[in-house]
């Protein structure tokens, strides 16, 4: 137990670093960096993990290497692709948090646009993001649906607000507790890095 | 100039080595890595992944991900049809390159 944990704490350690030296660069390119350097280090011996981290350098030197690369590419590619501004995918975020309550539907479609565009998520967070809204609303559908079916056919049952509008409702506000919640991951994620 | 000749250089042909690497067989990235730092092809495995990344958006590579002969799962790189074209027209072009650069800047032959 102890020697798993001395094994697994350098290489933890080392990698949050890289991870922080990186937090500026493209979140894909980051996490690709990352996984590189975490399978090598993975089931090594204690000595062999600091013998290894020795090996491929401080983080420092690391992040800066792939900064010179990506600013070369940068600049060759400086006409058909332009830098993010910082500001971006926070607005994107925010989009998913709250823009559907301004503008119902549109709003949150928009920060969903924006997330898949911003290169500051990684794939996993946008396809984490878009199944998890995608599930709810499917599930809300199908629970309007079934409410729409067994809906009484009674004359005299006449509610004050019509049946369909009340379980609309209810769907979308359903939905949009999700956007809440997975707009505020995504903020969260952003924040830790 | 001077100082930068050789990291110019190494920047204009690293690519084509990762190629002809890959066209021998699969490589995992610290593969990679080890063999160009001990070449002097690279300075740190911080160049190698944007570099990778850069060649399979543009098509030259893929990778996957496989058991390693040593045990864990590891992202492996190998070529693609487009990634063996292009390093056939950069093996075509690199020797008559070599030998007009060799010509341009031979030492002058001592006149005795």
């Amino acid at each position: 137990m102890m020697i798993e944990a001395m094994t697994k704490d350098p290489a933890r350690k080392y990698l949050a670093e890289v991870e922080e030296a990186l937090h500026d660069i493209d979140a894909e390119l980051r996490e690709e960096i990352l996984g590189g350097l975490a399978e090598e280090l993975r089931g090594l011996t204690p000595e062999a993990v600091l013998a290894r981290i020795k090996q491929m350098g401080s983080p420092a030197v690391i992040a800066a290497e792939a900064r010179i690369q990506i600013e070369g590419q940068t600049a060759v590619m400086a006409t058909d692709r332009q830098v993010e501004p910082a500001w971006y995918s926070t607005v994107g975020a925010l989009f998913i948090t709250v823009g559907g309550i301004i503008l119902p539907v549109i709003g949150a479609i928009i920060g969903y646009a924006m997330l898949w565009i911003s290169r500051d998520w990684t794939r996993r967070d946008k396809k984490i993001a878009t199944w998890t809204v995608g599930l709810a609303t499917s599930v809300a559908a199908v629970v309007v649906a079934v409410v729409l079916l067994n809906a009484s056919n009674d004359p005299l049952d006449v509610p004050l607000i019509p049946r369909w509008f009340e379980a609309v409702a209810n769907g979308m506000i359903f939905v949009q507790l999700v956007n809440v919640i997975v707009g505020i991951r995504l903020l969260a994620r952003r924040n830790s890095r | 100039m001077t100082a930068n000749v050789g990291a110019q250089l190494r920047k204009g042909v690293v690519e084509s080595c990762v190629l002809g690497l890959l066209e021998k067989t699969p490589m995992y990235g610290w593969q990679l890595s080890e063999t160009l730092i001990s070449s002097g092809m690279i300075a740190s495995v911080g160049t190698l992944y944007p570099m990778l990344s850069r060649m399979r958006s543009q098509g030259l590579i893929l990778s996957y991900e496989e058991a390693s002969p040593s045990g864990p799962v590891r992202k492996f790189y190998r070529l693609t049809d487009f990634g063996t074209v292009a390093l056939l027209e950069f093996r075509n072009q690199w020797t008559p390159f070599v030998q007009v650069v060799d010509r341009l800047i031979a030492e002058r032959a001592d006149d005795d």
